[in-house]
Protein backbone atom coordinates (compact mmCIF):
# COMPACT_ATOMS: atom_id res chain seq x y z
CA UNK A 1 0.00 0.00 0.00
CA UNK A 2 1.47 3.69 -1.08
CA UNK A 3 2.42 6.04 1.64
CA UNK A 4 0.22 9.04 1.61
CA UNK A 5 1.85 13.03 1.96
CA UNK A 6 -0.44 15.31 3.25
CA UNK A 7 1.00 18.82 2.29
CA UNK A 8 -1.83 20.89 2.85
CA UNK A 9 -1.50 19.81 6.54
CA UNK A 10 2.03 21.28 6.81
CA UNK A 11 0.83 24.43 4.80
CA UNK A 12 -1.78 24.84 7.50
CA UNK A 13 0.72 24.52 10.28
CA UNK A 14 2.92 26.98 8.71
CA UNK A 15 -0.49 29.35 7.58
CA UNK A 16 -1.61 28.74 11.47
CA UNK A 17 1.70 30.08 12.50
CA UNK A 18 2.10 32.90 10.06
CA UNK A 19 -1.36 33.84 11.53
CA UNK A 20 -0.36 33.42 15.35
CA UNK A 21 2.47 35.77 14.68
CA UNK A 22 0.89 38.51 12.58
CA UNK A 23 -2.04 38.76 15.67
CA UNK A 24 0.73 38.84 17.90
CA UNK A 25 2.56 42.46 15.43
CA UNK A 26 -1.33 43.64 14.91
CA UNK A 27 -1.84 43.83 18.57
CA UNK A 28 1.41 45.19 19.07
CA UNK A 29 0.78 47.74 16.04
CA UNK A 30 -2.43 48.42 17.74
CA UNK A 31 -1.46 49.24 21.09
CA UNK A 32 1.11 51.49 19.58
CA UNK A 33 -1.18 52.93 17.61
CA UNK A 34 -3.78 53.28 20.45
CA UNK A 35 -0.95 55.30 22.36
CA UNK A 36 -0.16 57.18 19.52
CA UNK A 37 -3.90 58.69 19.45
CA UNK A 38 -3.53 59.13 23.29
CA UNK A 39 -0.73 61.10 22.70
CA UNK A 40 -2.08 63.27 20.07
CA UNK A 41 -5.45 63.35 22.26
CA UNK A 42 -3.44 64.83 25.21
CA UNK A 43 -1.53 66.82 22.92
CA UNK A 44 -4.40 68.23 21.32
CA UNK A 45 -6.24 69.16 24.96
CA UNK A 46 -3.09 70.77 25.55
CA UNK A 47 -2.47 73.27 23.02
CA UNK A 48 -6.13 73.65 23.39
CA UNK A 49 -5.86 74.58 27.41
CA UNK A 50 -2.77 76.45 25.99
CA UNK A 51 -4.54 78.69 23.64
CA UNK A 52 -7.07 79.61 26.13
CA UNK A 53 -4.89 80.16 28.75
CA UNK A 54 -2.95 82.77 26.27
CA UNK A 55 -6.07 84.10 25.08
CA UNK A 56 -7.24 85.02 28.94
CA UNK A 57 -3.67 86.49 29.59
CA UNK A 58 -3.81 88.90 26.31
CA UNK A 59 -7.48 89.65 27.86
CA UNK A 60 -6.44 90.37 31.08
CA UNK A 61 -3.11 92.28 29.45
CA UNK A 62 -5.58 94.21 27.58
CA UNK A 63 -8.05 94.95 30.85
CA UNK A 64 -4.76 96.36 32.57
CA UNK A 65 -3.63 98.24 29.76
CA UNK A 66 -6.78 100.20 30.12
CA UNK A 67 -6.61 100.42 33.05
CA UNK A 68 -3.32 102.54 33.08
CA UNK A 69 -4.32 103.87 30.11
CA UNK A 70 -7.73 105.67 32.44
CA UNK A 71 -4.94 106.68 34.52
CA UNK A 72 -3.39 108.62 32.24
CA UNK A 73 -3.39 111.80 33.17
CA UNK A 74 -2.58 111.34 36.99
CA UNK A 75 0.24 109.02 35.96
CA UNK A 76 1.77 111.84 33.64
CA UNK A 77 1.55 114.46 37.09
CA UNK A 78 3.27 111.75 38.94
CA UNK A 79 5.97 111.77 36.41
CA UNK A 80 6.07 115.33 36.93
CA UNK A 81 6.19 115.70 40.17
CA UNK A 82 9.16 113.12 40.64
CA UNK A 83 11.10 114.51 37.97
CA UNK A 84 10.53 118.09 39.39
CA UNK A 85 11.73 116.68 42.67
CA UNK A 86 14.99 115.47 41.12
CA UNK A 87 15.68 119.20 39.70
CA UNK A 88 14.82 120.26 43.12
CA UNK A 89 17.00 118.47 44.62
CA UNK A 90 19.99 119.12 42.27
CA UNK A 91 19.03 123.29 42.42
CA UNK A 92 19.15 122.16 46.71
CA UNK A 93 22.70 120.82 46.24
CA UNK A 94 23.93 123.15 43.70
CA UNK A 95 23.47 125.92 46.66
CA UNK A 96 24.13 123.84 49.63
CA UNK A 97 27.95 124.92 49.23
CA UNK A 98 27.81 128.35 49.41
CA UNK A 99 24.83 128.13 52.30
CA UNK A 100 26.94 126.24 54.42
CA UNK A 101 30.17 128.41 53.98
CA UNK A 102 28.32 131.63 54.68
CA UNK A 103 26.81 130.24 57.84
CA UNK A 104 30.17 129.26 58.75
CA UNK A 105 32.17 132.52 58.56
CA UNK A 106 29.55 134.21 59.84
CA UNK A 107 29.37 132.20 63.26
CA UNK A 108 33.04 132.77 63.40
CA UNK A 109 33.25 136.31 63.11
CA UNK A 110 29.95 137.23 65.34
CA UNK A 111 30.34 140.28 67.90
CA UNK A 112 33.52 141.35 69.48
CA UNK A 113 35.60 143.84 67.81
CA UNK A 114 35.92 141.90 64.53
CA UNK A 115 33.31 142.26 61.94
CA UNK A 116 32.32 141.56 57.89
CA UNK A 117 32.37 144.47 56.20
CA UNK A 118 31.59 143.38 53.06
CA UNK A 119 30.63 139.93 51.59
CA UNK A 120 31.09 139.36 47.88
CA UNK A 121 29.81 135.72 46.19
CA UNK A 122 29.79 134.66 42.37
CA UNK A 123 28.15 131.38 41.14
CA UNK A 124 30.59 131.21 37.91
CA UNK A 125 34.08 130.78 39.97
CA UNK A 126 32.01 129.52 43.38
CA UNK A 127 34.29 132.25 45.53
CA UNK A 128 33.24 134.08 48.51
CA UNK A 129 34.91 136.42 49.39
CA UNK A 130 35.04 138.38 53.09
CA UNK A 131 36.32 141.90 53.57
CA UNK A 132 36.79 141.50 57.46
CA UNK A 133 37.43 144.42 59.68
CA UNK A 134 38.98 144.48 63.18
CA UNK A 135 39.34 147.24 65.54
CA UNK A 136 42.86 146.47 66.48
CA UNK A 137 46.09 144.36 65.40
CA UNK A 138 45.32 141.91 68.64
CA UNK A 139 42.08 140.74 67.07
CA UNK A 140 43.37 140.78 63.60
CA UNK A 141 45.75 138.35 65.11
CA UNK A 142 42.74 136.50 66.37
CA UNK A 143 41.44 136.67 62.68
CA UNK A 144 44.17 135.19 61.13
CA UNK A 145 44.34 132.56 64.21
CA UNK A 146 40.69 131.72 63.36
CA UNK A 147 41.44 131.58 59.59
CA UNK A 148 44.19 129.09 60.10
CA UNK A 149 42.44 126.74 62.74
CA UNK A 150 42.33 123.40 61.99
CA UNK A 151 38.35 123.65 62.21
CA UNK A 152 38.48 125.97 58.86
CA UNK A 153 41.27 123.82 57.19
CA UNK A 154 39.40 121.10 57.12
CA UNK A 155 36.46 122.24 55.96
CA UNK A 156 38.00 124.87 53.49
CA UNK A 157 41.36 123.72 52.55
CA UNK A 158 41.99 126.95 50.48
CA UNK A 159 41.66 130.27 51.58
CA UNK A 160 43.04 133.46 49.89
CA UNK A 161 44.19 135.79 52.29
CA UNK A 162 44.55 139.60 50.55
CA UNK A 163 44.47 143.38 50.97
CA UNK A 164 45.54 143.24 54.21
CA UNK A 165 45.14 147.60 55.28
CA UNK A 166 45.08 149.96 57.79
CA UNK A 167 42.71 152.59 58.19
CA UNK A 168 43.26 156.19 59.53
CA UNK A 169 41.17 155.06 62.55
CA UNK A 170 43.95 151.88 63.36
CA UNK A 171 41.42 149.53 62.36
CA UNK A 172 42.50 147.07 59.97
CA UNK A 173 40.88 145.73 57.16
CA UNK A 174 41.62 142.23 55.03
CA UNK A 175 40.26 139.97 52.30
CA UNK A 176 39.81 135.93 53.03
CA UNK A 177 38.64 134.65 49.80
CA UNK A 178 37.25 131.51 49.95
CA UNK A 179 36.97 128.42 47.51
CA UNK A 180 34.29 126.71 47.34
CA UNK A 181 34.62 124.24 44.41
CA UNK A 182 37.75 122.67 45.74
CA UNK A 183 36.37 121.61 48.38
CA UNK A 184 33.75 119.83 47.09
CA UNK A 185 36.37 118.59 44.59
CA UNK A 186 38.61 117.04 47.12
CA UNK A 187 35.38 115.47 48.99
CA UNK B 1 1.64 41.92 -14.15
CA UNK B 2 -1.47 43.07 -14.92
CA UNK B 3 -3.66 44.95 -12.24
CA UNK B 4 -6.26 42.25 -12.18
CA UNK B 5 -3.77 39.86 -11.15
CA UNK B 6 -2.08 42.56 -8.54
CA UNK B 7 -5.57 43.04 -6.96
CA UNK B 8 -5.81 39.45 -6.80
CA UNK B 9 -2.87 38.81 -5.28
CA UNK B 10 -3.69 41.51 -2.41
CA UNK B 11 -7.16 40.03 -2.03
CA UNK B 12 -5.05 36.71 -1.45
CA UNK B 13 -2.78 38.17 0.32
CA UNK B 14 -5.66 40.45 2.72
CA UNK B 15 -7.49 36.97 3.14
CA UNK B 16 -5.32 34.60 4.30
CA UNK B 17 -3.10 37.36 6.46
CA UNK B 18 -5.31 40.09 8.04
CA UNK B 19 -3.90 40.98 11.01
CA UNK B 20 -0.22 41.70 9.07
CA UNK B 21 -2.09 44.19 6.30
CA UNK B 22 -3.72 45.65 9.43
CA UNK B 23 -1.10 46.19 11.21
CA UNK B 24 0.88 47.70 8.13
CA UNK B 25 -1.95 49.98 7.91
CA UNK B 26 -2.23 51.08 11.66
CA UNK B 27 1.75 51.82 11.21
CA UNK B 28 0.77 53.78 8.27
CA UNK B 29 -1.55 55.61 9.78
CA UNK B 30 0.75 55.88 12.90
CA UNK B 31 3.27 57.39 10.78
CA UNK B 32 0.92 60.04 9.52
CA UNK B 33 -0.47 60.94 12.62
CA UNK B 34 2.68 61.71 14.40
CA UNK B 35 3.99 63.54 10.99
CA UNK B 36 1.22 65.64 10.06
CA UNK B 37 -0.82 66.40 13.81
CA UNK B 38 1.15 65.42 16.86
CA UNK B 39 4.83 67.40 15.33
CA UNK B 40 3.31 70.29 14.53
CA UNK B 41 0.93 70.12 17.75
CA UNK B 42 4.19 69.67 19.94
CA UNK B 43 5.69 72.40 18.16
CA UNK B 44 2.70 74.40 18.49
CA UNK B 45 2.84 73.63 22.87
CA UNK B 46 6.61 74.58 22.67
CA UNK B 47 5.93 78.03 20.81
CA UNK B 48 2.94 78.88 23.01
CA UNK B 49 4.58 77.60 26.39
CA UNK B 50 7.03 80.27 25.66
CA UNK B 51 4.49 82.98 24.74
CA UNK B 52 3.03 82.34 27.66
CA UNK B 53 6.00 82.80 30.18
CA UNK B 54 6.68 85.72 28.38
CA UNK B 55 3.02 87.52 28.58
CA UNK B 56 2.73 86.33 32.36
CA UNK B 57 5.86 88.42 32.90
CA UNK B 58 4.34 91.50 30.57
CA UNK B 59 0.65 91.35 32.74
CA UNK B 60 3.08 91.17 36.01
CA UNK B 61 4.68 94.36 35.07
CA UNK B 62 1.23 95.98 34.05
CA UNK B 63 -0.36 95.06 37.21
CA UNK B 64 2.85 96.25 39.46
CA UNK B 65 2.52 99.32 37.76
CA UNK B 66 -0.97 99.31 38.30
CA UNK B 67 -0.74 98.85 42.23
CA UNK B 68 2.17 101.45 41.86
CA UNK B 69 0.53 104.10 40.42
CA UNK B 70 -2.33 103.13 43.17
CA UNK B 71 -0.15 103.33 45.89
CA UNK B 72 2.03 106.33 44.54
CA UNK B 73 -1.40 108.52 44.21
CA UNK B 74 -2.38 108.27 47.66
CA UNK B 75 1.22 108.25 49.41
CA UNK B 76 2.03 110.95 51.56
CA UNK B 77 5.06 112.07 49.56
CA UNK B 78 2.42 112.70 46.57
CA UNK B 79 0.41 114.94 48.66
CA UNK B 80 2.95 117.21 48.80
CA UNK B 81 2.41 117.59 44.77
CA UNK B 82 0.99 120.96 45.68
CA UNK B 83 4.08 122.20 47.59
CA UNK B 84 6.54 120.76 44.11
CA UNK B 85 4.25 122.47 42.34
CA UNK B 86 4.66 125.99 43.80
CA UNK B 87 8.37 125.42 44.31
CA UNK B 88 8.76 124.50 40.56
CA UNK B 89 5.88 126.15 38.28
CA UNK B 90 5.12 124.92 34.93
CA UNK B 91 5.33 128.26 33.61
CA UNK B 92 7.67 131.60 34.44
CA UNK B 93 6.13 132.52 37.61
CA UNK B 94 7.04 136.34 37.62
CA UNK B 95 3.89 137.41 39.65
CA UNK B 96 4.55 134.70 42.14
CA UNK B 97 8.21 135.91 42.49
CA UNK B 98 7.13 139.59 43.15
CA UNK B 99 4.96 138.64 45.75
CA UNK B 100 6.82 136.56 47.18
CA UNK B 101 9.96 138.83 46.95
CA UNK B 102 7.20 142.22 48.07
CA UNK B 103 6.48 139.88 51.34
CA UNK B 104 9.83 138.85 52.05
CA UNK B 105 11.14 142.40 52.15
CA UNK B 106 8.42 143.54 54.52
CA UNK B 107 9.52 140.79 57.10
CA UNK B 108 12.96 141.43 56.57
CA UNK B 109 12.52 145.06 57.24
CA UNK B 110 14.77 145.93 54.17
CA UNK B 111 14.73 148.60 51.60
CA UNK B 112 14.69 147.73 48.15
CA UNK B 113 16.27 150.49 46.20
CA UNK B 114 16.83 148.92 42.95
CA UNK B 115 15.02 145.93 40.71
CA UNK B 116 15.46 144.67 37.20
CA UNK B 117 14.22 141.83 36.11
CA UNK B 118 14.14 140.63 32.22
CA UNK B 119 10.95 138.12 31.82
CA UNK B 120 11.97 137.45 28.45
CA UNK B 121 9.57 136.25 26.14
CA UNK B 122 6.30 134.92 28.49
CA UNK B 123 3.60 133.49 26.35
CA UNK B 124 4.51 133.73 22.75
CA UNK B 125 5.26 131.27 20.37
CA UNK B 126 9.38 132.02 20.56
CA UNK B 127 9.06 131.89 24.30
CA UNK B 128 7.74 128.03 23.79
CA UNK B 129 10.49 127.36 21.10
CA UNK B 130 13.02 128.70 23.38
CA UNK B 131 12.03 126.65 26.28
CA UNK B 132 11.86 123.22 23.34
CA UNK B 133 15.48 124.20 22.94
CA UNK B 134 16.51 123.71 26.71
CA UNK B 135 14.29 120.46 26.81
CA UNK B 136 16.41 118.92 23.92
CA UNK B 137 19.46 119.70 25.64
CA UNK B 138 17.92 117.90 28.69
CA UNK B 139 18.39 120.39 31.01
CA UNK B 140 14.93 120.20 32.42
CA UNK B 141 14.64 123.41 33.80
CA UNK B 142 14.27 127.20 32.91
CA UNK B 143 14.69 130.34 35.01
CA UNK B 144 14.05 134.10 35.14
CA UNK B 145 16.85 136.34 36.12
CA UNK B 146 16.53 139.16 38.59
CA UNK B 147 18.92 141.77 39.86
CA UNK B 148 18.06 143.71 43.55
CA UNK B 149 19.87 147.01 45.20
CA UNK B 150 18.50 145.66 49.03
CA UNK B 151 19.64 148.43 51.85
CA UNK B 152 19.06 147.44 55.83
CA UNK B 153 21.12 146.85 58.46
CA UNK B 154 24.01 143.79 58.31
CA UNK B 155 21.43 141.33 60.17
CA UNK B 156 18.30 142.63 57.98
CA UNK B 157 20.06 141.60 54.94
CA UNK B 158 21.36 138.44 56.21
CA UNK B 159 17.64 138.10 57.14
CA UNK B 160 16.61 138.75 53.49
CA UNK B 161 19.24 136.23 52.49
CA UNK B 162 18.17 133.46 54.49
CA UNK B 163 14.64 134.28 53.82
CA UNK B 164 15.01 134.69 50.02
CA UNK B 165 16.15 131.44 49.61
CA UNK B 166 13.05 129.27 51.16
CA UNK B 167 10.37 130.83 49.19
CA UNK B 168 8.40 129.03 46.27
CA UNK B 169 8.94 129.30 43.36
CA UNK B 170 12.63 128.25 43.82
CA UNK B 171 14.87 130.90 44.50
CA UNK B 172 19.08 131.54 44.72
CA UNK B 173 21.25 133.73 45.02
CA UNK B 174 23.40 133.59 42.25
CA UNK B 175 25.99 136.09 42.96
CA UNK B 176 26.23 139.18 45.65
CA UNK B 177 28.18 142.22 46.12
CA UNK B 178 27.74 143.50 50.37
CA UNK B 179 29.30 146.28 51.29
CA UNK B 180 28.71 148.91 53.81
CA UNK B 181 26.84 151.94 53.31
CA UNK B 182 27.97 155.35 54.95
CA UNK B 183 24.59 157.57 55.63
CA UNK B 184 22.53 159.16 58.42
CA UNK B 185 20.57 156.56 59.58
CA UNK B 186 23.50 154.78 60.54
CA UNK B 187 23.80 157.73 62.86
CA UNK B 188 20.49 157.78 64.19
CA UNK B 189 19.83 154.38 64.51
CA UNK B 190 23.24 153.45 65.67
CA UNK B 191 23.15 150.23 63.63
CA UNK B 192 25.67 149.34 60.55
CA UNK B 193 24.06 149.86 57.44
CA UNK B 194 24.49 147.87 54.33
CA UNK B 195 23.65 147.74 50.44
CA UNK B 196 23.98 144.45 49.11
CA UNK B 197 23.58 144.32 44.77
CA UNK B 198 22.25 140.87 44.13
CA UNK B 199 21.63 138.27 41.04
CA UNK B 200 18.41 135.83 41.97
CA UNK B 201 17.31 133.19 39.83
CA UNK B 202 13.78 131.85 39.88
CA UNK B 203 13.28 128.39 38.47
CA UNK B 204 11.03 126.83 36.83
CA UNK B 205 10.26 123.50 35.02
CA UNK B 206 10.18 123.16 31.51
CA UNK B 207 10.95 119.42 30.86
CA UNK B 208 9.25 117.65 28.13
CA UNK B 209 7.99 114.12 30.26
CA UNK B 210 6.52 111.45 28.27
CA UNK B 211 5.02 108.39 30.30
CA UNK B 212 5.38 104.85 28.16
CA UNK B 213 2.77 102.46 29.13
CA UNK B 214 5.59 99.56 30.14
CA UNK B 215 7.73 101.44 31.78
CA UNK B 216 7.82 100.86 35.87
CA UNK B 217 6.94 103.99 37.61
CA UNK B 218 9.78 105.60 39.33
CA UNK B 219 10.55 105.48 42.48
CA UNK B 220 10.95 107.60 45.45
CA UNK B 221 14.43 107.33 47.19
CA UNK B 222 15.63 109.11 49.71
CA UNK B 223 17.48 112.47 48.61
CA UNK B 224 13.63 113.17 46.94
CA UNK B 225 12.08 112.67 50.93
CA UNK B 226 14.67 114.95 51.94
CA UNK B 227 13.95 117.71 49.42
CA UNK B 228 10.49 117.51 50.31
CA UNK B 229 11.26 117.34 54.37
CA UNK B 230 13.12 120.71 52.82
CA UNK B 231 10.50 122.34 50.87
CA UNK B 232 7.83 121.60 53.71
CA UNK B 233 9.66 125.30 55.72
CA UNK B 234 9.35 127.12 52.34
CA UNK B 235 7.00 129.92 51.67
CA UNK B 236 4.67 130.41 48.47
CA UNK B 237 3.50 133.21 47.63
CA UNK B 238 -0.58 132.54 47.97
CA UNK B 239 -0.77 133.87 44.85
CA UNK B 240 -4.07 131.89 43.46
CA UNK B 241 -3.69 131.21 39.38
CA UNK B 242 -6.24 133.27 37.76
CA UNK B 243 -7.85 130.78 35.06
CA UNK B 244 -10.42 132.76 33.62
CA UNK B 245 -10.63 136.54 32.30
CA UNK B 246 -12.02 138.76 34.77
CA UNK B 247 -13.95 142.37 34.05
CA UNK B 248 -13.62 143.40 30.14
CA UNK B 249 -16.83 144.10 27.89
CA UNK B 250 -16.53 148.13 28.47
CA UNK B 251 -17.57 149.99 25.44
CA UNK B 252 -15.43 152.96 26.20
CA UNK B 253 -12.03 151.37 27.37
CA UNK B 254 -11.08 154.58 29.05
CA UNK B 255 -14.00 155.62 31.20
CA UNK B 256 -13.67 159.25 30.75
CA UNK B 257 -16.23 161.13 32.35
CA UNK B 258 -19.05 163.15 30.36
CA UNK B 259 -17.09 161.58 26.81
CA UNK B 260 -19.00 158.52 26.62
CA UNK B 261 -21.58 160.20 24.81
CA UNK B 262 -20.07 162.34 22.44
CA UNK B 263 -18.29 158.80 21.56
CA UNK B 264 -21.23 156.96 21.17
CA UNK B 265 -22.30 159.88 18.13
CA UNK B 266 -18.88 159.86 17.29
CA UNK B 267 -19.56 155.94 16.25
CA UNK B 268 -22.85 155.76 14.96
CA UNK B 269 -21.76 158.66 12.44
CA UNK B 270 -18.56 156.68 11.25
CA UNK B 271 -20.83 153.65 10.79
Amino acid sequence: MPRSINFVREHRRQLKFLVEKDTQILKQAGIGFGVIIVLMVALLIGNWTMSRQLTNLLAKQESTRQTIQSQADLELKYLVFVEKLNILHQLFADRQGKQEALAFFRSLFVGGEVKIAGLKYDDTDQQLTFSIRSDSIFSLDQVFDVLKSDQVKQKYPSIDKKGLSRSNDGSYSLQAIVQMGQKEEES
Amino acid sequence: MTSGALEKQFMMLFKTRRPLVLSGFLVILGVMLIGLVMLPQAKSIISLRQKISQETGQLTKLQQKVMELNDALISPEYAQVDVVNQALPSKKPILDLLTSLSSTIAQSHVKLEQLEVSPGLIASEAAEQSVIVKKQTGIGNDYLALSLKISGSFNQVEEFMRRIEEISPFTTITSFDLSEKVSDTEQKTGEDQVVIMMDIKTFFFAQNVKQTLENPLPVLSDKERETLRQLASFRSSGLMEQKEITGGGLEDLFGVEGYSLELKQLYEQAE
